[in-house]
């Protein structure tokens, strides 16, 4: 018995299926719709992973300066750590959500690619992961078509293809800090940016379609989560398009802030003080932008 | 600086790697057609998408289809089982390519393109092969030309079964949880509505006793008036139903992907058998009954032997085999041929509980 199967492929395996059977059987609507309910409920994780990693990004130079400063490992060990407390930052508050979150999103992906049963032996595979229950196991085989795609084929009007890139280039630009002063972090970031959407363009073409559409649902739920609720504050969809400026892009002097563009407060930057008040501005402003 | 972000590229061009191969494995169909034997010969897909012919003395393949230097013709998977007759082989391909080809070279004689993938197996009767699509169609092609004989039949969902032809009527069930008849010569049907079933219908259906069998994803085994369509009576397992029946002296013989094989009064659906007899794996290949021993075969590998009358294993162990069996078997001379999913072809002496390998995947 694997643990990771019963507890989170099956539940999720069965509740897709049902979601499907409430939406007429399509496959389609009931990866959509699933997927945006599981970064809802992921959504709180989420969140506090950027909040981390804006945090970790806020205090970089003064770290760069211990990094540089201290050559003995133990003593610069102790200054990052003093840093860290002083800047109520935890390390780890990037990684834990995100080691949450993972399991599920392989869950969740795996889920996809199980009930979409595009082979008789998965199907018979995915027989063996229902519950018992007259509702979920009559609801298969679900409709495979959605819009104008065959859900177990590759989609070769490049329709999706284009879209699967795109969404994916717009995530990747929205989650790239604009003021990257390091040329060659700037030259990887850039790269990253188009390497990623390239690539998931080139697999929408070869992989089963159903699979680009949850590819596509969770870049689309993600750039909504990123825009109305962790977006830096005043961008706008005009900054996440249009280059960084060019001043961001020229190197900085080491003690010079990181923060990202529109963030930067009148404050002391990484003072527990001043990135709690911030945090709490940033939180009513996400609020109320969810209001609207 | 620059081994971290080598690392980087290098760490998700990994990542990448894993998951499109994980992709890659969800359009990988492997086929489970069951072998056909015919003069000495038998057919069987030992590799993946191709047609073997085996001589059974020699165990030497006589000719493969496609060949080895046919670059262009790719079945993608064969699922269904091939039938032959008047020297020509029939066989549907997961591409969607319908096949008749010389018994005796493997050469194409006609092609026909369905709407979609062959799942289920072909019949011949009259003159007349019959192959349904996933695209929802019967087809009926004349056996020597490939002409459509009718317009394709449409069924409100694919078809993953064998049609079953017998008397002027095929029978089809579908997975739109449709059982239909119709007239062989005209496509018309023949009942006044089809059966419906609770579950989409993928089992090929079995005609014994004016009874039609037909097992679905209701997990329940129907048995219906061949006359009418009318429910004479059903059986529920605890999963699908997915096993072709056997019929044998009043006794309906059935596997589910339950893991059990069930034995069913014919005319009632009553239990036979204290209780069923419960393999390691789901089953989905129809059990053959041979000199008194039923033989089983489940998706795990494991051969069993059982009597009939009681369930209780005959043989002293299990046979258990490198790859799981999903083909139905084939009898022959009171032998019974096994093909794995591995392309293992195997012999199993039934009375001794014993097998031998007589053909592998190249």
């Amino acid at each position: 018995m694997n643990p990771f199967s019963v507890f989170l492929v099956d539940p999720m395996t069965n509740i897709l299926i049902v979601l499907a059977a409430l939406f007429g059987g399509s496959f389609g609507i009931a990866i959509v719709i699933f997927t945006i309910m599981i970064r809802a409920l992921t959504f709180p994780l989420t969140l506090r992973q950027i909040r981390a990693s804006r945090a970790m990004s806020t205090i970089q130079p003064r770290l760069q300066e211990i990094q540089k400063k201290y050559t003995d490992p133990k003593r610069r060990s102790e200054e990052t750590m003093k840093l860290y407390k002083e800047a109520g930052v935890n390390p780890m508050g990037c990684i834990l959500p995100m080691l949450i979150q993972f399991p599920i999103w392989i869950g969740l992906y795996q889920t996809v690619r199980l009930v979409l049963g595009s082979t008789p032996e998965s199907f018979i595979g995915l027989s063996q992961r229902l519950y018992p229950f007259s509702y979920v196991r009559e609801a298969l085989p679900l409709e495979n078509n959605f819009l104008w795609m065959d859900l177990a084929q590759p989609d070769s009007t490049f329709i999706l293809a284009i879209f699967v890139g795109a969404s994916t280039w717009v995530q990747q630009k929205m989650t790239t800090p604009r003021n990257i002063t390091d040329e060659r972090q700037q030259s990887m970031s850039n790269m990253m940016l188009w390497m990623m959407p390239l690539m998931f363009a080139w697999f929408t073409l070869t992989v089963p379609s159903g699979l680009a559409v949850y590819w596509a649902a969770t870049n689309l739920v993600g750039i909504t989560l990123q825009y109305f609720f962790m977006r830096p504050a005043g961008q706008t969809w005009r900054d996440i398009f249009l280059p960084a400026p060019a001043a961001a892009r020229r190197p900085a002097p080491a003690h010079q802030s990181q923060e990202p563009r529109g963030e930067q407060e009148p404050e002391a930057a990484g003072t527990p003080t001043a990135s709690q008040s911030r945090s709490k501005r940033r939180r009513s402003r996400g609020r109320r932008r969810g209001r609207r | 600086m620059a081994a971290r972000g080598a690392a980087l590229v290098v760490g998700l061009s990994l990542l990448s790697l894993v998951l499109f191969a994980a992709c890659r494995q969800i359009a990988s169909p492997e086929g489970w057609a069951a072998p056909v034997a015919v003069d000495g010969t038998v057919l069987v897909a030992l590799e993946r998408g191709k047609l073997s012919a085996i001589d059974l003395e020699t165990t030497q393949e006589v000719w493969r289809f496609p060949s080895q230097e046919d670059k262009d013709t790719d079945l993608v998977a064969l699922y269904g089982t091939p039938v032959t007759g008047d020297g020509r082989v029939y066989v549907g391909a997961f591409s969607g390519t319908f096949y008749a080809l010389d018994l005796e070279t493997g050469q194409v004689l006609w092609q026909q393109e369905t709407d979609g993938a062959i799942v289920g197996g072909a019949a011949l009767a009259g003159g007349t092969v019959y192959v349904g699509s996933s695209e929802n169609k019967l087809y009926a092609f004349d056996a020597e030309t490939g002409a459509a004989r009718w317009p394709p039949f449409e069924a409100g969902g694919g078809i993953w079964s064998t049609p079953l032809v017998e008397a002027g009527t095929v029978y089809l069930s579908s997975m739109d949880k449709r059982v239909y008849a119709l007239d062989a010569a005209t496509g018309q049907p023949r009942w006044s509505q089809p059966f419906k079933a609770d579950g989409a219908l993928p089992s090929t259906p079995v005609l014994a006793g004016g009874r039609i069998y037909a097992g679905g994803l209701d997990n329940r085994l129907y048995a219906l008036d061949a006359a009418t369509g009318q429910v004479e009576w059903s059986f529920q397992a605890d999963n699908w139903i997915w096993c072709e029946p056997l019929v044998a002296d009043g006794v309906v013989y059935v596997g589910s992907l339950d893991h059990h094989l069930y034995a069913l009064d014919a005319a009632t659906g009553e239990p036979r058998w204290p209780s069923p007899f419960r393999a390691e794996g789901p089953i989905r290949a129809r059990p053959v009954l041979v000199d008194g021993v039923l033989v089983v075969a489940d998706r795990s590998g494991n051969v069993y032997g059982l009597d009939p009358a009681t369930g209780e294993e005959s043989w002293p162990s299990s046979i258990i085999l490198e790859s799981g069996i999903l083909a139905n078997p084939l009898l022959v001379d009171s032998d019974v041929l096994l093909s794995a999913r591995n392309g293992d072809l195997l012999r199993v002496d039934p009375e001794a509980g014993s097998f031998a390998l007589v053909a592998s995947a190249p």
